[in-house]
């Protein structure tokens, strides 16, 4: 069977010029063959010989031909039409398909918000969770080494504590890293006038605890600091610092991948979606920590709402709770619930 | 007194050239010395050409071909998305082959002188340079967070490995390119990439920004210049003073926005004040105006430095006897930027490939091609090599700045 004419360019791969060339396929059986006329010649080739490229929408199929020449179809439908005739399909036809059909898109749309979602919510941080059981917890160390120098120099100032109260506090610090399973022993708390940051804790991946002057006069009672320490010591210990690490990174490669493809400003539009993740893992640690603080208080009879109303002191001196999207705690009320203290 | 590289020799008659040539102080003038003999090589070629058609150069005029960028964004939006679900479902591996399609699919679309471009590349190559880009990449954000020093010595070993990667780059993505069935191509040259590349930067740095407008007009010259269609070379020699003049401009416009949207932000957070907003709802909205203040001064600085740059290149480049045109406005491509991005932003990025789209047919549009004589004479260089892509997705993952 040979189909009509089906008009294209041919280029002969040595020179830029152009010939108007007239193309058919013949099959017989197993055998195809093409046959390129143009002005005054007709060559015929074998059709396992050309290599066929597939279209993508609607651009014109090229034909890699043996020679070195090429062919640019201009009757695509023709030579679709002629492909299928034959009996002949190229390796990426069924992409072409799904890439020619609204509902197949639909499909897609779909997987890739649901794909990308599920695997932000729940497959980075299980990923990342098992990467850092590969590195050894000494590495941790050296991730922002240097906060506290650069924290020292813009931000802190000396601690006015007593170095009976130093003392004090560091034994039940102690207490509470040294109860702790796997924990090393390396975990030290240091405390700072907190300068403009005021009443806060803050642990260092370094596994350093600073705790601020200011936190320590707000709080009313030992047992207040308790539950802070065994917050910051649930960060330390649950690697927070260096899972945050692979997370944010994975999620850096992955939006930009997907949506940092526009060249030019608009790739700023990454940016965004990075930053709320970001965020919503830096709450679900707290959320971590805060558990971790209550189950080390309940095992140690000491009231968990102790810290939750420390929490609720504090928020209330900075003005208001502080959730939202783009917060990297959890809202207040969350964390009182889950402390058992007040709804 | 003139500054060097400021002469325009095409408007010179044949006689005249040969004349500025007895003449010209090569040593004080390097860069017209240049253009003129670069213009001379262009006459003669043009005059071989005529011979061999059997015209004369004065018979013949010029006739411009614009090129046509057919992608439908809609048809495109199928492609894009069926691949980018592809992607997700195979963990990223199928991202080599949603390249490919979606290259295919842009060249395939744009079309000169009534023949469309081909994009040439293999997926399996794709993929073994982004698994080697990924894993560097990967170095690069863990070394970010140990330290200041770490990061300053990444980025220190990435500036020394850029001209290489762009080299690299180059070769593999013009070797994978075709128009009419030849290849296109780009001549290594690492000592010249060094040179002009990292040479210009460093001295950038080191005058603290004040030269960076030269190293941004070499980079340019030195990536145009180097390629080839098929055995004839591109040649491109923008003005030295253009740039300066541009990036002048540009700082001027950023500082000028930045004023006006300050005080527009400001005036909206007093207002806020006075009217006693919740401190949560301030911030917010503080952080949000910022955001928004970032976006339109860069876009703003950005559409026209690129607008202005690029029509300086583009202007001064030729292949062989035919010239570039380049007609790119600063407000449409400004306009193009903000919107795109304000519609990726409230699409969830859904909207891309109509940004995409958009931008790269205004892009292509405002050029031209001013063919003098056929453009049927173009010959095939011996067959290169298509090298690994390890180069090119490095610098495409590492957001290496071509410029363009």
């Amino acid at each position: 069977m040979t189909t009509s004419a089906i008009r294209a360019r041919l280029y002969d791969g040595r020179t830029s010029g152009a010939l108007d060339a007239t193309l058919a396929i013949a099959a017989s059986g197993h055998f195809a063959s093409l046959t390129i006329h143009t002005a005054g010649t007709d060559t015929s080739v074998p059709f396992t010989a050309v290599h066929v490229g597939e279209r993508v929408g609607e651009t014109h199929r090229i034909l890699q031909l043996p020679d070195g020449g090429s062919l640019e179809v201009i009757d695509d439908a023709a030579f679709d039409a002629a492909l299928e005739a034959a009996g002949l399909r190229t390796a990426e036809a069924p992409i072409r398909r799904l890439e020619s059909r609204w509902r197949y898109a639909l499909v897609a749309v779909v997987t890739t918000l649901l794909g990308s979602a599920g695997f932000l919510k729940f497959g980075v941080p299980a990923l990342a969770a098992r990467a850092v059981r590969f590195v050894p917890p000494s590495v941790d160390s050296f991730i922002a080494t240097d906060t506290l120098r650069v924290l020292d120099r813009t931000t802190f100032h000396p601690t006015t504590l007593t170095t009976a109260r130093q003392a004090q506090l560091r034994g039940i610090f102690t207490g509470i890293a040294a109860g702790v399973s796997g924990s090393d022993t390396h975990f030290r708390l240091e405390f700072r006038d907190g300068g403009s940051i005021g009443a806060n804790a803050l642990a260092l991946p370094s596994g350093i605890v600073v705790l601020t002057d200011e936190l320590e006069q707000l709080a009313k009672n030992d047992d207040e600091l308790r539950g802070v320490l065994a917050h910051e010591v649930g960060h330390l210990v649950n690697r927070h610092a260096m899972r945050m690490l692979v997370q944010a990174s994975a999620t850096t490669l992955l939006i930009v991948g997907v949506f940092g493809d526009v060249s030019g400003v608009s790739s700023l539009a990454a940016v965004a979606p990075t930053v709320l993740v970001t965020a919503a893992y830096s709450r679900d640690f707290e959320r971590e920590a805060d558990a971790f603080a209550a189950r080390w208080m309940g095992q140690h009879q000491v009231d968990p709402r102790r810290l939750a109303a420390l929490l609720e002191r504090l928020a209330e001196r900075q003005g208001g709770d502080q959730g939202g999207f783009l917060a990297s705690h959890p809202g207040l009320q969350e964390r009182l619930q889950a402390l058992g203290g007040n709804p | 007194m003139a500054t060097d590289g400021e002469i325009d020799y095409r408007s010179f008659a044949r006689e005249q050239l040969d004349e500025a040539l007895e003449r010209i102080d090569r040593e004080r003038f390097p860069l017209n010395y240049q253009a003129l003999s670069a213009e001379i090589e262009r006459r003669k070629w043009e005059a071989e050409v005529a011979a061999r058609a059997g015209v004369t150069v004065e018979a013949s005029a010029p006739v411009r071909h614009r090129p046509e960028f057919k992608a439908d964004p809609k048809e495109y939006f199928r492609i894009w998305i069926v691949n980018l679900a592809l992607t997700i479902v195979t963990l990223g591996i199928y991202s080599a082959w949603a390249k490919v399609r979606k290259l295919r699919y842009f060249y395939g679309c744009t079309v000169v002188a009534g023949s469309a471009f081909g994009y040439h590349g293999d997926p399996r190559a794709i993929l073994r340079g982004r698994l080697i880009a990924a894993a560097l990449a990967g170095t690069y954000l863990l070394a970010r967070q140990t330290s200041t020093l770490a990061t300053f010595i990444v980025l220190g070993l990435l500036a020394l490995v850029t001209p290489w990667l762009v080299v690299k780059s180059r070769m593999f993505a013009l070797r994978v390119t075709s128009w009419r069935g030849l290849r296109f191509d780009f001549s290594p040259d690492y000592r010249g990439a060094y040179r002009q590349l990292l040479g210009w930067l460093i001295l950038g740095i080191a005058t603290a920004g004040l030269l960076m407008p030269r190293f941004s007009r070499e980079r340019y010259q030195f990536i145009v210049s180097r390629s080839r269609y098929g055995a004839t070379a591109f040649d491109c020699n923008p003005g030295v003073g253009r740039f300066f003049k541009t990036a002048f401009a540009g700082m001027g416009l950023a500082l000028v926005v930045g004023f006006f949207l300050g005080i527009l932000l400001a005036v909206v957070v007093g207002g806020l004040n006075a009217a006693q907003a919740s401190p949560a709802v301030t911030r917010v909205v503080t952080m949000a105006g910022v955001a928004v203040m970032y976006a339109v001064i860069l876009s703003v600085v950005h559409g026209y430095v690129q607008a202005r740059n690029l029509n300086e290149v583009f202007g001064t480049t030729s292949l062989g006897p035919h010239r570039v045109v380049s007609d790119l406005r600063a407000t449409p491509l400004i306009s193009i930027y903000l919107t795109n991005l304000l519609a990726m932003v409230f699409t969830l990025g859904l909207y891309t490939p109509w940004a995409q789209i958009r931008l790269v047919r205004y892009r292509l549009e405002g050029l031209e091609l001013e063919a003098h004589g056929s453009l049927d004479d173009f010959v095939a260089a011996a067959a290169a090599p298509v090298p690994a892509a390890t180069g090119e997705e490095i610098s495409s993952l590492l957001d290496v700045d071509f410029g363009f």
